[in-house]
């Protein structure tokens, strides 16, 4: 199945990003290493990886290039997900390469750090070639993004005549592919993380209410059933959440003596 | 340790859709692949909250039973210390009074206990047995660790938002534990918090050998009472 979605693509507009929004500690007018410093910045404090991916393709746009894309690829091809783009010809580019299965993103330079990263060669995908030269695109740097040796999807850059970015420019580009792969690896964690903390107050938010439902028993002298039945009758008459009653009770907070016993 | 069959079963599990099916393959990975006994887990919350996850037969699943039900044991030690315990003797080994007689007497003869956490956060224990004394050899250890990995990620499946298996915990978990409820009229009884009212429960049913849930059982019968 294939899957492709868009975050942020489509809230923006699409005019091309000769000055693009970089927030955070620098914006595009400063020096590469405040631009850097800037997107390291925002590393620790934005905390979505749309935004974050965004402002890592708008940094890109002060080297030589006309585009720039970063998509993520898991397992198969068919997962491919764009994640950020700097106009609507990458974001087509990469739109295409998914429908094809194949191209830069997904089968681009495996090699996580070349020197002086060089253009692929777009005749290994000819329909993928054909399709960037209706757009102008002419040549395409594909950048590994990696994680623990694994290949977790590619940033690629895109020109209208042959790409060439030297050492320098190459190094930035490739400090800027790093930051994306720190902002997914970190954007993963917070989602695990998340997940992890939800499942320990279920557990925990389950355990009070059935502790405090025998404590309704018991102080009205009632089955735990019955007792089950009050507390939820008096959350609901209340609007307070279930576990958030059950706690109240259990910290003594709340005296079922004095609730209404009819439903 | 079986390389080969360790490495075979952890990537079926990658491949797994099933979370339930994936605690399969890592239970293969654990009997056949470390030739042990059988394989459990827990997710857990502190020493009061447990939901059984898996348990590869009756004597693992006993195994998740009892931890609860005595609140101690290696399982426990590793939840609480985000380490894991490895038990090569349980039988000689002192630490847990209440919990290693029924789980010798159950045929638990060595008990390897990793933490389940992700990001940070314990969210359970997972726990191998064997059923005679053996120690776990370096590349064991490490196997067991990969085990242990493994299935941190099957139960967050099992729970993650929007996942096809998210109602599986969740209809687990609404099977209700009459030790909870029972520990909330306890908690009256005594004047005490819930937490220490199950604690008095898991001794009383400790010094009587009775199994926790007769005595929550009696207790909510109002054949048992705690206090004045």
């Amino acid at each position: 199945v294939t899957q492709v979605c868009f975050p942020q693509i489509g809230s923006h507009d699409h005019a091309p990003r000769t000055a693009p929004h970089v927030t955070g500690a620098a914006g595009l007018g400063g020096t590469r290493s405040t631009l850097l410093a800037g997107l390291v910045a925002d590393l620790l404090g934005e905390d979505d990886v749309a935004v974050l991916l965004d402002r890592v393709v708008a940094a890109a746009g002060t080297l030589e290039i006309t585009a720039s894309s970063i998509s993520l690829v898991d397992t198969d091809p068919a997962d491919m997900r764009i994640m950020a783009a700097s106009d609507e010809r990458a974001e087509h580019l990469v739109r295409h390469e998914v429908r094809l299965g194949t191209g830069p993103s997904l089968d681009g330079d495996r090699d996580p750090r070349p020197d002086d990263p060089e253009p692929v060669d777009l005749d290994r995908w000819p329909d993928y070639r054909a399709e960037a030269e209706s757009l102008g695109i002419r040549s395409a740097i594909a950048l590994s993004l990696d994680a623990a040796d694994r290949h977790i999807g590619a940033m690629v850059l895109y020109g209208t005549d042959d790409l060439r970015l030297g050492r320098d420019d190459g190094a930035f580009a490739r400090a800027l592919a790093d930051i994306a792969v720190l902002a997914i690896l970190r954007s993963r964690t917070t989602y695990l993380q998340g997940t992890a903390l939800d499942l320990s107050q279920a557990l925990a938010d389950q355990t009070a209410v059935e502790q405090a439902s025998g404590m309704v028993a018991e102080i009205r002298s009632c089955t735990v059933r019955d007792g089950m039945h009050l507390l939820r009758t008096r959350a609901v008459a209340g609007g307070l959440p279930l576990a958030t009653l059950a706690r109240a009770v259990i910290d003594r907070d709340e005296d079922p003596t004095t609730w209404d016993d009819r439903p | 340790v079986d390389r080969r069959r360790l490495a075979s079963a952890l990537d079926a599990v990658h491949a797994e859709d099933d979370p339930s099916t994936g605690f399969d393959h890592l239970a293969v990975a654990a009997v056949d692949g470390m030739g042990l006994g059988g394989m459990s887990a827990s997710a857990m919350r502190g020493t009061t909250s447990q939901i059984p996850v898996f348990g590869s037969d009756p004597t693992a699943r006993s195994l998740e039973d009892l931890q609860f039900a005595v609140g101690e044991g290696p399982c426990v030690d590793a939840y609480t210390s985000i380490a894991p315990v490895l038990v090569a003797d349980l039988g000689g080994h002192g630490a847990w009074p209440a919990f290693t007689p029924p789980a010798v007497d159950i045929g638990v003869a060595a008990v390897f206990a990793y933490p389940l956490h992700v990001a940070g956060v314990c969210i359970g224990a997972l726990d191998l047995y064997a059923d005679r004394p053996r120690r776990l050899g370096p590349d064991e250890a490490a196997g067991g660790a990969l085990i242990a990995a493994a299935a941190s990620r099957l139960i967050l499946a099992m729970v993650a938002p929007g996942s096809a298996f998210g109602g599986r915990l969740a209809a687990t978990a609404s099977v209700r534990n009459p030790a909870h409820q029972a520990s909330g009229m306890v908690a009256v009884q005594l004047d005490v918090a819930p937490d220490v009212a199950l604690d008095a429960l898991r001794a009383y049913a400790w010094l009587h050998d009775r199994s926790l849930d007769d005595v929550a059982a009696e207790v909510i019968a109002r054949r048992l009472r705690f206090g004045p």
